[in-house]
């Protein structure tokens, strides 16, 4: 037997191909995302369709009991909102059956979102930007709308690929993103509306607040006391579903320049606790019910 | 409510895409460079993966050698292997990865043989593992080991 006197040079491109993986990356994610958007729209338009024939306890099944990890103890304040909750539920008729579970999560930042199930998250933070009972219940209400348009179940389909894809990307692997993402969602809170379902919800909250009160009083005052306390960077909002809230205050303002100016309820007592030195900037022609409303300048 | 889609996820996201690019082409294009000036140099201490040592050579001294490599994949390559899972295929940007440690592996392997005076190197086996980061996390390494017998003559 001859052995040889060296090794052979190895042949380049055979186990590896010499490639950046650019190339591929572009490809990968150009199909993927098409085909994601393909069916995110497939999606939404098909449970657009079905949605409204779909029973509300089956959402209420998939949503599962919402985790209480992220509430804090409160359970008076969470009283009064779903006591509040309640009350605007009755005056925007909604459906047999439909029923709002009003959850009070501890984070600071002003928000508050609708998922499956009729559940409805409002934050702490959000407490601290109102200072009327109007004011909430505009929020509430709004939230309340996209329950009541099935909206939560709508996006869903689409949220779930684009999740999928996204969760691919960054490391896991699709079939347990896709598990994880289903498995809570309940807990969904990267469900995005589209305009036309906010535009829909602002609506539908106006009505619910004049119904309510009498006047749509304090419907602008969230979204101005948010205006003024953060200004949004341009980078931050990309791709946005929501009006810019300037966008947003005008529509509001545009449509309550007739009400008739009214006494705003106060906050119940509990969130008023909770809400702690909320800013006093009741809205145009509102009065606060510390003030005399003759005070009001228009 | 919702009032905006944070960005920031996908800021890290590009960022993480584009230090993992730059920087793991870097270092795969100098690992290259580096194997192949490395593999001409110890070209002379022949592989062979045979687990027969032919007769004239059964009065050299055996000893085992090894070479092992861990390498760490970059962000960029697992956004890419993430993509790739969905659909299917060859991973291309994993096997350049596995070739650069089987190399690697091999080039430990004749350096330790040379350091014996070796003139060759008899049985040689690959073994390949996952290092995976904690938990959920997919920030691989893969560990790559060969080891073989090196033949080095008798001095006596």
């Amino acid at each position: 037997m001859t052995l040889p006197t060296g090794n052979p040079r190895p042949r380049e491109g055979i186990n590896a191909s010499e490639t950046s993986g650019l190339g591929e990356f572009a490809l990968l994610a150009t199909g993927l995302g098409l085909a994601g958007v393909i069916l995110a729209v497939v999606l939404s338009v098909a449970a657009g369709l079905v949605a409204p024939l779909i029973p509300f306890s089956w959402e209420q099944a998939v949503a599962g009991p919402i985790a209480t990890a992220d509430i804090p103890a409160h359970p008076k304040a969470r009283k009064a909102l779903q006591q509040l909750a309640n009350r605007l539920a009755a005056h925007g008729s909604l459906p047999p059956g439909m029923a709002i579970r009003v959850h009070l999560s501890s984070d600071e930042h002003p928000n508050a979102f609708a998922t499956l199930g009729g559940n409805v998250i409002v934050t702490r933070g959000l407490l601290k930007h109102v200072s009327s009972e109007n004011a909430l219940a505009m929020v509430l209400a709004h939230e309340i709308g996209h329950v009541k348009h099935r909206d939560p179940l709508r996006t869903l389909g689409s949220v779930a690929t684009f999740q999928v894809i996204w969760a691919a990307m960054t490391g896991s692997s699709g079939q347990s993103a896709a598990t994880r993402i289903l498995g809570s969602a309940g807990l969904m809170t990267q469900l995005k509306f589209s305009r036309d379902m906010e535009a829909a919800a602002d609506r539908f909250a106006l009505s619910v607040l004049r119904k309510t009160y009498g006047s749509d009083c304090g419907a602008d005052e969230f979204f101005r006391n948010f205006h003024e306390r953060h200004k949004q960077p341009a980078w931050s909002v990309f791709a946005r579903t929501h009006p810019l809230t300037s966008d947003r205050l005008a529509m509001i303002r545009k449509a309550t320049v007739h009400h008739p100016p009214v006494m705003l309820t106060p906050l119940p007592p509990a969130v008023a606790k909770l809400a702690k030195e909320p800013e006093r900037l009741p809205g145009v022609g509102c009065v606060h019910s510390t003030q005399k409303l003759s005070s009001v300048r228009q | 409510m919702t009032e905006f889609v944070n960005l920031t996820p996908y800021v890290i996201f590009i960022a993480l895409m584009i230090v993992g690019f730059v920087f793991g082409r870097l270092a795969e294009k100098r690992h290259y460079k580096s194997i192949r000036r490395r593999e001409d140099e110890y070209r002379d201490i022949v592989i062979i993966p045979s687990r027969q040592v032919p007769r004239q050579f059964h009065h050299y001294d055996g000893r085992m050698v090894q070479g092992s490599v861990v390498i760490a994949v970059d962000y960029f390559k697992v956004a890419v292997a993430g993509l790739r899972n969905l659909i299917g295929g060859r991973i291309a940007s994993f096997e350049s990865l596995l070739d650069r440690g089987r190399r690697e592996a091999v080039l430990r392997v004749q350096e330790e043989a040379r350091a014996l005076d070796a003139t060759m190197v008899f049985n040689l086996k690959f073994e390949t593992s996952r290092i995976s980061g904690h938990g959920r996390s997919k920030r691989w390494s893969v560990e790559v080991l060969a080891y073989g017998t090196a033949l080095s003559p008798r001095n006596a």
